[in-house]
């Protein structure tokens, strides 16, 4: 940077510290742009975030994944059960959102949504058993995200269960996350019932193995590209996918029509895909999961990985420390309720992994694409705008495969940076739902996520470099 | 009462939906509510809630259910009412202003390249990573915050230097660049005399002194008070004395800080000594002889540095008589009034000052005039109080030192920090003379005479309940540029019978003259 004379030009400063000194230079008609200080987070981090040699590495490092993220092309290959597809899943296991929790820690949801996965699996015949069996150990509980899975909202996935599968063009590497059942679901939103049981059954009996017969003999959907498109359609891709979701059904549907299915099968499948906004929702997470695998134990990369709370703990996953998780209380949405009955006191703390979306730039990231999802805090279009920018100021890259019109064609902001988030103090904000402590969906906003992860994160990061 | 109003054919977005749930909710006569459109999902949530009634389940998605627990008809009918006017409420959108706020000077910067200058008053701990960020930025500083280590300040200041960049600070109050006044420094008039200074309020009083006079600043480089340590080495007064001899809009120099350490006073001095311009030295208790041996001008105060540095802009040689003796003499006249109304208990002066180096200019003078001089600074042989807080004899007291700020405002931004210590002093039976300042400025209290002024009156109160008169002596720094109005400060000042000069040595003088001997010559 050049160095800038001071007598030469006008003044033009920046004011760290008292109000009044920048508002003196701006009153008698100089420039100034004041910095909303304040004092470090951790003051033994403070000089090591400045320290150029450490530096230089970390950004040849997060340009790396930066580069994997702007040239992946994750496809929509398939729909399987768990146990087939997904690395390391066992019968007896249930997976669930977040990071590791054990039965006991669970809070209430996940609790009722693994006893209905056991029921589902038949690992179990009564709630009762179920409770034994998961005690005991014999029924094991596991976080999604260290199975290459996404588990939105409650997360539940057992072996039988349906995945989306997608899969990045460029590295071949795979992620999975569970379809959306409705407002009712298992896997979201832990509920399980009589319904619930006989709409798993269409998902994994007629569903899936269609869907998966028509992707694997009518090619995959490039999920990247409709993300790209719904982005300029008002979509933020998190709390908001109706167009995504609109052109995933027209892209699908001369794959069906081309396909030997029977007439039933069909109006099946197509029932399901419109009966619901949110169907490209699960492709959104899956294909984000199959980036960031590519990412995970990138060394001195300092990148966000995961970002998911299990209604007890928030987590969080970074590039250079690879498969640990970094882990605070899970923090709280605020937002609008489906009906006036629901309140705060409802809501489950943050619990799900469909914060993926902001770990790779989208739903409050990129904000400014779908300004309809900040009505649900009151915000206009500006602050929509705003949340953007603000997001922007901790993150390492701009994703130019996405430009969003408010923007002026720019890019959302990509990948969140360990150190701009401690040298800030500006913490992630994400979108999503507000789930109920007793199971399903009762209303969207956002969080704005604790900053304790990564100063904990930063700290092992420079131990295991030496600097600390 | 369970409503259902559907709406065929209306079709509203979920996200606008639900800010109208929370909304109809809190109209008078509504229990509950859930406004949405008739999908088979939302339905859902009506059969949760237990309102999924005839009407509703026969909606469809294109219809627009309004499913409420209303207390009478004429409710449901208001909730009705305001959905209307929430849909059709125009946005003002377009008006909305993008506001960034950053967090760190690079992203500042980043933003806005033009930026030449950071401006730090955070906690000194951390003001010096502040100004190491701006420097990297290629950004000068002006650094506001006290309390930054020595050595930190040496290794910016090198930097800076190599750079070419200047580091006004750490502890520096004023400057004034390109017209522009920072930190605590009044409003002065544009002009060709350019001050080097590690003395804030000796700055401050210098520019408007000249101002007043019709003449005016190039610039007013701040440096911090440790610049002419022996650490420091006077690295930002050096930079400052050649970019003002270089400086074409710059006729005259006028340098001031406290006696600097030797071997940087001789620095000094050697670069004064080449100097193309006049250059007017006030070192406040400094070798006068030294001054005049670099072949600059030696003043007596500040106000006497002010008038030398006119006159040198004027082409014309500064008038070099004994300064302040001229002053003892107009004054005396004035001290002999006030001096009548004493009682025979009223001996001493107590002096209480915002500005660090109105403090110690006063020391200098008045302890020519006065025997038993305290005060909370070592400094020009002043006795040290043993408590700040407490008064001996003739006391003076800096109300900006550490003692009195921590946590709190410097007392130039917020002089009712003065408040308890002048009615202290005023209800003291020996006190004669309460001396005080005033400094006036953008980053001054918006306000500062009304921050004293019922105090001032309370004292006068309660020295006639109980037949005294007590002498008040107050010198105000400012211009008619500043805010608060020069003109304006001292008449309200003067209105409550305070006698105020324009310089704090004439004060000085003053206070000197009343309290002290008579007789008494310097």
């Amino acid at each position: 940077m050049s160095n800038h004379t001071l007598f030469d030009s006008k003044i033009a400063a920046v004011n760290v510290g008292l109000p009044a000194f920048g508002d003196a230079v701006t009153s008698q008609g100089g420039q100034c742009v004041s910095v909303n200080w304040k004092p470090p987070v951790d003051k033994e981090l403070a000089p090591l975030l400045e320290n150029p040699e450490i530096n230089e590495k970390i950004d040849r490092a997060n340009r790396k994944a930066i580069d994997i993220f702007l040239t992946s092309e994750s496809h929509w290959i398939g729909m399987e059960r768990a146990i087939k597809v997904v690395p390391g899943m066992k019968p007896n296991y249930i997976l669930h959102s977040g990071p590791p929790i054990t039965w006991q820690d669970m809070g209430s949801l996940q609790r009722i949504g693994t006893i209905g996965g056991a029921l589902h699996e038949g690992l179990a015949k009564t709630k009762e058993e179920a409770i034994k069996k998961l005690e005991s150990g014999q029924i094991e509980v596991k976080s999604a995200y260290d199975f290459d899975c996404i588990g939105a909202g409650a997360g539940i996935i057992t072996a039988s269960m349906i995945v989306n599968i997608c899969e990045d063009k460029k590295t071949g590497r795979r992620g999975y996350c569970a379809p959306f059942e409705g407002r009712d679901g298992l896997s979201l939103w832990g509920l399980y019932n009589e319904k619930v049981e006989k709409n798993l059954q269409v998902i994994e009996n007629v569903f899936a193995p269609a869907v998966n017969k028509v992707l694997k003999t009518q090619g995959s959907i490039n999920v990247t590209s409709i993300i790209a498109r719904a982005l300029q359609m008002n979509d933020e891709i998190h709390t908001r996918q109706t167009a995504a979701s609109l052109i995933l059904v027209s892209e699908l549907m001369p794959k069906f029509m081309a396909s030997d299915l029977d007439r039933e099968t069909m109006k099946t499948c197509v029932d399901m895909l419109v009966a619901t906004e949110r169907w490209f929702h699960p492709l959104g997470m899956a294909s984000a999961m199959s980036v960031l695998k590519s990412i995970q134990g990138l060394e001195y990369c300092t990148l966000v990985t995961m970002c998911c709370s299990n209604g007890v703990r928030n987590g969080i996953k970074f590039g250079d420390t690879g498969d640990k998780w970094f882990t605070t209380e899970a923090p709280r949405y605020y937002g609008q309720y489906f009906s006036s009955e629901w309140g705060d006191e409802d809501a489950s703390l943050h619990m799900g992994d469909s914060t993926v979306c902001e770990v790779v730039g989208l739903g409050a990231f990129a904000a400014a694409a779908g300004p309809a999802v900040l009505r649900l805090r009151d915000g206009d279009y500006q602050a929509a705008i705003n949340q953007t920018l603000e997001m922007n100021q901790i993150s390492f890259g701009t994703n130019t495969n996405y430009p969003i019109p408010l923007l002026n064609f720019q890019g959302p902001p990509l990948g969140i940076d360990a150190r701009k988030v401690l040298t800030t103090q500006i913490t992630p904000i994400c979108h999503g739902g507000i789930i109920s402590k007793n199971g399903g969906q009762i209303g969207a906003g956002a969080g704005r996520f604790p900053i304790k992860p990564y100063v904990d994160m930063m700290r092992e990061f420079y131990r295991k470099h030496g600097y600390l | 009462m369970i409503k259902t109003i559907i709406r065929p054919n209306t079709y509203m977005d979920s996200i606008f939906l639900m800010r109208a749930t929370k909304e109809v909710k809190s109209l008078k006569g509504v229990n509950q509510a859930v406004v949405v459109m008739g999908t088979e999902l939302n339905k859902t949530v009506l059969e949760d809630v237990g309102r999924l009634t005839k009407e509703a389940q026969e909606a469809g998605p294109g219809d627009l259910i309004i499913s409420l627990e209303v207390t009478s008809e004429e409710a449901a009918e208001e909730v009705s009412r305001a959905i209307d006017e929430m849909s059709s409420k125009k946005g003002g959108g377009a008006e909305a202003v993008q506001e960034v706020r950053y967090t760190t000077i690079p992203m500042a910067v980043a933003d806005h390249e033009e930026t030449n200058l950071a401006i730090i008053s955070v906690s000194g701990e951390f003001a010096a990573e502040e100004a190491g960020k701006a420097l990297d930025c290629g950004l000068n500083a002006f650094i506001f915050s006290d309390n930054v280590e020595l050595e930190a300040e040496v290794k910016l200041k090198e930097l800076a230097a190599k750079k070419g960049l200047f580091v006004m600070g750490p502890g520096c109050g004023n400057s004034v660049i390109g017209g522009v006044s920072l930190g605590l420094m009044s409003v002065v008039s544009k002009g060709r005399i350019g001050i080097v200074g590690a003395s804030g309020s000796g700055i401050h009083e210098i520019a408007a002194l000249i101002t007043q006079k019709d003449f005016g600043i190039s610039q007013a480089i701040g440096t911090g008070g440790r610049d002419l340590s022996k650490e420091v080495g006077g690295l930002t007064m050096l930079q400052g004395i050649d970019y003002l001899d270089n400086d074409p809009d710059t006729d005259v120099i006028v340098l001031v800080s406290k006696p600097p350490y030797p071997d940087t006073a001789a620095k000094i001095y050697r670069r004064v000594a080449t100097c193309k311009k006049p250059v007017v030295i006030d070192l406040l208790g400094g070798k006068a002889e030294e001054v005049r041996g670099a072949g600059a001008y030696a003043p007596e105060s500040l106000e006497q540095a002010a008038d030398m540095a006119v006159a040198l802009a004027k082409g014309e040689k500064p008038d070099e008589r004994p300064y302040l003796r001229d002053v003892k003499e107009q004054l005396i006249p004035l001290a002999r009034e006030e001096r009548q109304k004493l009682g025979e208990s009223q001996k001493y002066v107590r002096g209480l000052f915002c500005g660090g180096t109105h403090n110690e200019e006063t020391i200098l003078i008045l302890k020519k005039f006065v025997k038993d001089l305290h005060a909370n600074v070592s400094f020009g042989g002043a006795v040290l109080l043993d408590s700040p807080h407490i008064s001996t004899g003739n006391s003076l007291v800096d109300m900006g030192d550490e003692e009195f700020t921590k946590g709190k405002p410097h007392p130039v931004m917020d002089p009712s920090i003065l408040n308890d210590r002048l009615m202290k002093e005023g209800r003291d039976p020996e006190t004669a003379v309460i001396l005080f300042d005033m400094l006036l400025g953008y980053g001054a209290h918006e306000d500062p005479v009304g921050c004293i002024e019922d105090t001032i009156r309370n004292i006068r109160r309660q020295a006639e309940e109980e037949n005294r008169y007590v002498s008040m002596v107050a010198a105000i720094t400012g211009t008619q540029l500043d805010p608060q109005k020069l003109s304006s400060q001292k008449q309200r000042l003067e209105a409550l019978g305070v006698n105020v000069m324009e310089s704090t040595a004439k004060a000085a003088v003053l206070a000197g003259l009343i309290a002290g001997e008579e007789k008494e010559s310097e």
